[in-house]
């Protein structure tokens, strides 16, 4: 299968990711013709600029079992047209879910080095999702799995998208009150739970201990809900 | 040069990106003996799932103009061997910006069309930094192209990791208190720039109307710095 042909049985197989509502401006094209038409002309901007010709090229550009990369071929809404890029690591397992663990007056965060940053981080227990599971049965998973908790209340707490601008993902917030928890022994010398109130939570984030986009959205959708 | 030997030279050039804590990470491998083994170890692996060999591969394993996919070979911490990707944008190490701006006490927010989501969204203006400026020139430019905006002080909020699992760089966030602002950029996606109280702003990350999380994050940084308590300049 050529890539073009690889990209339409994509565009077939997800057609919700290539929706053109009306007055959106980036309208993509999914004609051959038109596709051929945008790559030539973005092949000749990468040439002036000594850039490789496979850059202009329109499709599944990049995919494993954890990432998927589309170029499409689109018209801006000055009409002008071109390519743009999108990434998901979604498109098989769905939305994560992301908890805030809130246990007599403290919550609960795990401080775990992350690959991309090379640094380790303070966040809340999250979780890629999983197909067949529910976004609050995936909640509960992650808890027992990261934390070893189990929560005598879970609420939903929306949405997050962290880079509306690059990534299709969405996370789903939750709030847990936690009726125990002991840890994951396998994760010792991984994952470190720390416990902190309230006050040393807003303190973290101010001074920049906290940055991870998931563990601030939960607390402020908590905190603007009152149920802490 | 062969893929691999760019992804060795990658990492001469960028040590900062493989750096090895002492204890509790995940060890990046970089000896070619030893990455070699970690590709047949995981490729043994993706075949028994039915997955390409392929996807074993440790070096650069997509480039284009905006940034790199790096796969490594990495020995988790409990030291069993693996492969781990990531996002490295083509300007190492420059966060992007993303800016609360503030009109007469009055949040701006904008409704804009993604093309990664197709769907719009309420947010406020984000989008990359330069190599060649500083992270608030770059928030003065950013205004000025999404709604026409005369930025007069800015007060920086600090840092964002957006999903740490995957992308390294992270924004800087500001909040803006501006002169004069003017249209969206349609260029940009933007349709419309609402002007909202502060009630009517937290009601809607409240209710899920806003579920950007650069737009939340900024709003809490502004909150626990008092900003919103000042009276505007």
């Amino acid at each position: 299968m050529s890539a073009l042909e690889n990209y339409f049985a994509f565009v077939r197989e997800h057609p919700w990711m290539f929706a053109n509502p009306p007055g959106s401006g980036f309208t993509i094209l999914l004609t051959e013709e038109e596709i051929e038409e945008v790559q030539s002309q973005v092949r000749e901007q990468l040439q002036k600029r000594g850039l490789p010709d496979a850059w202009a090229e329109v499709g599944v550009v990049y995919q494993d079992n954890y990432l998927l990369i589309l170029r499409d071929a689109v018209r801006f809404p000055d009409s002008s047209t071109g390519t743009y890029l999108r990434v998901s690591s979604q498109i098989e397992r769905g939305a994560g879910a992301a908890t805030l663990p809130y246990y007599q007056g403290h919550f609960l965060l795990l401080r775990h080095f992350r690959h991309a940053t090379r640094d380790w981080q303070l966040e809340i227990p999250r979780g890629f999702g999983s197909r067949g599971l529910s976004g609050m049965e995936n909640a509960r998973k992650e808890l027992q799995e990261e934390i070893g908790a189990t929560a005598s209340r879970i609420l939903p707490l929306g949405v997050v998208r962290p880079d509306t601008g690059m990534t299709s993902d969405v996370v789903e917030l939750f709030f847990a009150d936690i009726a125990s928890y002991t840890g994951v022994e396998e994760l010792e010398g991984v994952a470190t739970i720390v416990s902190l109130t309230l006050a040393d939570y807003e303190r973290h984030i101010a001074d920049g201990r906290i940055t991870d986009v998931f563990t601030i959205a939960a607390y402020t959708r908590a905190k603007l809900r009152g149920l802490f | 040069m062969s893929g691999f030997q760019e992804y060795l030279s990658f990492a001469k050039l960028h040590p900062d990106l493989f750096v090895n804590p002492p204890t509790g990470g995940f060890t990046i491998i970089l000896d070619e003996d030893e990455i070699r083994e970690i590709e047949a170890f995981m490729a043994q692996k993706l075949s028994m799932r039915g997955l390409p060999a392929s996807l074993a591969q440790v070096g650069i394993v997509y480039e284009d103009q905006y940034g790199r996919i790096l796969r490594d070979a990495v020995h988790f911490p409990d030291g069993s061997p693996g492969t781990y990707i990531r996002f490295v944008s083509r300007a190492v190490g420059v966060p992007g910006v993303v800016i609360l701006p503030m009109y007469q006490g009055n949040i701006l927010l904008l409704r804009r069309f993604h093309h990664a989501t197709r769907r719009w969204h309420l947010e406020i203006p984000a989008g990359a930094g330069s190599a060649q400026l500083t992270g608030e020139e770059a928030a003065r430019q950013l205004l000025l192209r999404d709604i026409e905006a005369i930025t007069g002080s800015l007060v920086p909020l600090g840092r964002l990791d957006v999903g740490p699992g995957m992308a390294a760089d992270g924004a800087e966030l500001f909040y803006a208190r501006l002169a004069s602002y003017g249209q969206g950029n349609r260029r940009e996606g933007i349709t419309e720039v609402l002007c909202l109280d502060l009630p009517a702003f937290e009601r809607m990350i409240r209710e899920n109307e806003i579920n950007d999380g650069f737009t939340i994050a900024a709003y809490l940084h502004a909150k626990l710095q008092g900003l919103f308590e000042q009276t505007e300049q």
